[in-house]
């Protein structure tokens, strides 16, 4: 028998005789394929998500006037809509009196802080006329929300509402805060700003650059305290995350390897069967090699799906959202089964191939 | 019988065992370094966050509104040894105290006002009872300051924020007058804060300068915490008795803020917000993705495990054909497979954790410096594991042989 028909021969013995063991041999390549797909996706999307959490840190970016003063607040327009910037908080500081004694006063934007999600026991202001009241200062007024407060500032005593009690854990939480209009007026500082406080979209460094050219006059730095802590952590969770994928797909390797290797070791004597009845070294071995070959292609095709499926359920899981898998590493995928298999496959065939035929017929 | 028969199996069939022990041993590897990877990295990550800085902030409690604006009150510098005495004192990694104070500068002909901060930058303490010494100030609580030159360690030595030192045209080396003292700037700092305004002194140098020994403004901790819920978030004043205990003994951010509160006189603590909050974030979501994915991993390694041993003793179904052939029975055939079965676990298993304990060491010094402690508790779980897996594996082929027909096998067909 030879060629085509040798070939079609002993595939359909091997499907016919082995169906179980093939099935169980796609199957250790599906789950290799798709652990090294689902870690592969998983690894590429944790940085952002990570990223994500760090976000709750706040701003890590201060812009300031260069002199020293304070800016115009068209400054602050000019950098909330820049591609770099995720988040911008306006701030203007000042001091005003209560009961003559001078407390500092901060102006901001209330609807940018509401979404913050800063500790506070009450409400932010939504109009004008409103304060909020850092957690130390509140212990020494002896006020609660809804009662008024009087503020003496640059246009004499205004009266404010009291609509919550903020606590930053910083120098903050000795003051008030009101929204920008309120403050403007109160320290004679109409449109201006302190400060700005970024947040960027991603890296600092690539943000820092374009904040500076959208305004003039304007000094942007870098809060050193949170670059150096994030990339530091990123990084090492990545690299973790790496070695955990190399340590499983070794495993995985190992055990298509060790699958394959059972499978053929007891198939010395077909070997010998085969080529007793017309195979050639060669055909031989390109037959087993196509097996494995089918075996991956297959369970490759298989372990693709699994592997996007399960780390999406592990992103959903522990981030609530899903991450974007690469199609790239689809294909990867399966190219993937399709060397394991064959790899896996060909050093016990090669091994299996030493012995003689009429040795194995003998049964010795 | 079984004895000799168990030894023609392993001698005559080494790779078909070396093949199964090391599927066994694999997976038990991957399991037990997975197992303990998800276990550590909660705690070495949280070790990490610390970078970001202090999460308590500790302040003279106001009293009155008058004591709002400007420092009416201080805390005590010999308190700050208490900090390493509280409930929580093994979280407590780090803190510095500060004296803030303004004072005049003279440089060639500008004079002004600039404000001064006396800090601890390394300080080693020891503590009762500690072998190695405590290592408290900025390094423990702001590793990102960056001092170009050095920090003021001799008294009569300044640091100066580098956009002051801009502005002041100061270099390292230069000398500047402080309320009519002389000293030298041994460095610039730069962190992108308001520290870069401003000069920084030795604590007990601007104590001496303002006069004030003994004093500190504020501290800033830094403490390991466990992140904080629902319950954490109550009100303490509104907690039950059986409820504060708990919050108390649970390392939250807001219980240590409280201990430390309790032990600095006329103090009030609280968490710096924004640092604590994302610590949670973070540990919170990592340790979830962690979890699932070793659960993941965990079942691939089964599954991978199970394949090898199905398909190794699928294969062996003719060797029980000629058992049965010669007169065994199903009792003595499955004693023998089972037998095989344990040995291939507690070998392979016994490989796979020495296996694991390297894996997971080189993992932690890899990505955190430190080694990873693997719990006493896998090594029973994780042989027994391996013991299960090899016993199931050897299960389905026992059963599968068992119904055959002897001669049926023997001719070469299944």
């Amino acid at each position: 028998m030879k060629g085509f028909r040798w070939f079609v021969f002993f595939l359909g013995r091997s499907v016919s005789q082995r169906w179980m063991r093939m099935v169980i041999a796609a199957l250790s390549v599906t789950l290799a394929v798709s652990v090294i797909v689902g870690m592969a996706g998983l690894s590429l999307g944790i940085r952002e998500k990570l990223g994500d959490a760090l976000k709750a840190y706040g701003a890590n970016i201060i812009v300031s006037s260069v002199d020293g003063r304070n800016m115009p607040a068209e400054a602050w327009s000019a950098v909330r809509s820049l591609p770099s910037v995720a988040s911008v908080l306006p701030q203007l500081y000042g001091q005003i009196r209560i009961q003559d004694v001078p407390v500092e006063l901060i102006g901001t934007d209330m609807d940018t802080v509401r979404s913050q999600g800063w500790r506070m026991k009450g409400e932010w202001p939504s109009s004008p006329g409103q304060v909020a009241v850092g957690s130390s200062l509140g212990e020494v007024l002896g006020v609660g929300a809804g009662d008024p407060l009087e503020l003496m500032g640059s246009t004499g005593v205004e009266t404010f509402t009291v609509t919550g009690f903020f606590e930053r854990g910083s120098d903050a939480d000795r003051g008030l805060m009101v929204g920008l209009k309120d403050a403007g007026r109160l320290l004679a500082m109409p449109d201006q700003l302190s400060a700005l406080l970024v947040r960027s979209r991603g890296e600092i460094a690539e943000a820092v650059p374009e904040i500076s050219r959208s305004y003039a006059g304007i000094s942007v730095k870098g809060l050193r305290q949170i670059a150096q802590a994030e990339t530091s952590l990123l990084a090492k969770i990545q690299l973790l995350m790496a070695l955990v994928t190399v340590v499983v797909v070794g495993a995985c390797v190992i055990s298509v390897g060790s699958t394959m290797g059972a499978t053929v070791l007891e198939r010395r004597e077909e070997i010998g069967l085969m080529k007793a009845i017309g195979g050639t070294r060669r055909s031989v071995s390109l037959f087993y090699l196509s097996e494995a070959g089918t075996i991956g292609l297959l369970g490759g095709l298989l372990g693709w799906p699994l592997g996007f499926i399960s780390a999406q359920a592990v992103s959903r899981g522990a981030f609530g959202s899903y991450i974007s898998v690469p199609h790239i590493l689809g294909v990867a995928g399966l190219v993937l089964g399709l060397v394991i298999a064959v790899l896996a496959g060909h050093f016990p065939v090669r091994d299996a191939m030493k012995p003689r035929a009429a040795e194995i017929l003998r049964g010795e | 019988m079984l004895p000799r028969l168990l030894k023609r199996s392993f001698l005559n069939q080494k790779k078909a065992m070396i093949i199964m022990v090391v599927a066994v041993a694999v997976g038990t590897a991957v399991a037990a370094s997975l197992l303990t990877v998800a276990t550590e990295i909660s705690s070495k990550v949280a070790v990490e966050l610390r970078a970001f800085g202090a999460n308590i902030l500790v302040e003279p409690r106001l009293e009155g509104l008058a004591g709002v604006s400007g420092q009416a009150r201080y805390l005590e510098e010999s308190d700050l040894k208490k900090i390493k005495t509280v409930f929580w004192r093994h979280n407590i990694l780090g803190f510095a105290p500060f004296l803030d104070g303004l004072v005049e500068m003279r440089s060639g002909e500008n004079v002004r006002p600039v404000q001064a901060v006396g800090t601890w930058f390394e300080q080693k303490l020891q503590l009762p009872g500690e072998e190695s010494a405590f290592v408290a100030g900025i390094v423990s609580v702001a590793p990102w300051w960056s001092i170009e030159g050095a920090w003021a360690s001799h008294a009569d030595s300044v640091v100066v924020g580098s956009a002051l030192a801009t502005e002041l045209n100061l270099h390292v080396g230069d000398s500047v007058n402080l309320e009519g003292r002389a000293f030298q700037v041994s460095g610039l700092l730069t962190t992108g804060d308001r520290e870069d305004e401003q000069v920084f002194m030795e604590l007990a140098t601007l104590q001496g300068l303002l006069g004030g020994e003994g004093r500190i403004s504020r501290v800033q901790v830094s403490a390991l915490t466990t992140p904080m819920d629902d319950f954490a978030y109550k009100n303490p004043k509104t907690m039950t008795r059986t409820e504060y205990e708990k919050w108390y003994c649970t390392g939250y951010v807001t219980s240590i803020a409280k201990q430390v509160e309790e032990v600095m006189t006329g103090s009030r603590a609280r968490p710096v917000w924004n640092v604590a909050e994302t610590e949670g974030k973070v540990l919170e979501k990592l340790r979830l993705a962690i979890y699932l994915l070793s659960v993941m991993a965990l079942i691939a390694s089964a599954i991978g495990v199970g394949t090898t041993m199905v398909t190794s003793l699928l294969r062996r179904v003719e060797e029980v054909g000629l058992m049965k052939a010669l007169g065994a029975d199903s009792m003595g055939i499955i004693t023998l497979f089972l037998s095989e079965a344990v040995l291939i676990g507690v070998f392979g298993g016994t490989v796979g954790l020495l296996l694991s304990l390297w894996i997971s060491k080189q993992v932690g010094l890899l990505v955190f410096g430190t080694e990873l402690n693997q719990k006493a508790l896998l090594f029973p779980l994780s042989m027994g594991v391996s013991l299960i897996i090899a016993i199931l594996g050897a299960l389905l082929p026992i059963a599968r042989a068992l119904h055959i027909k002897p001669a049926v096998v023997l001719k070469g067909v299944e």
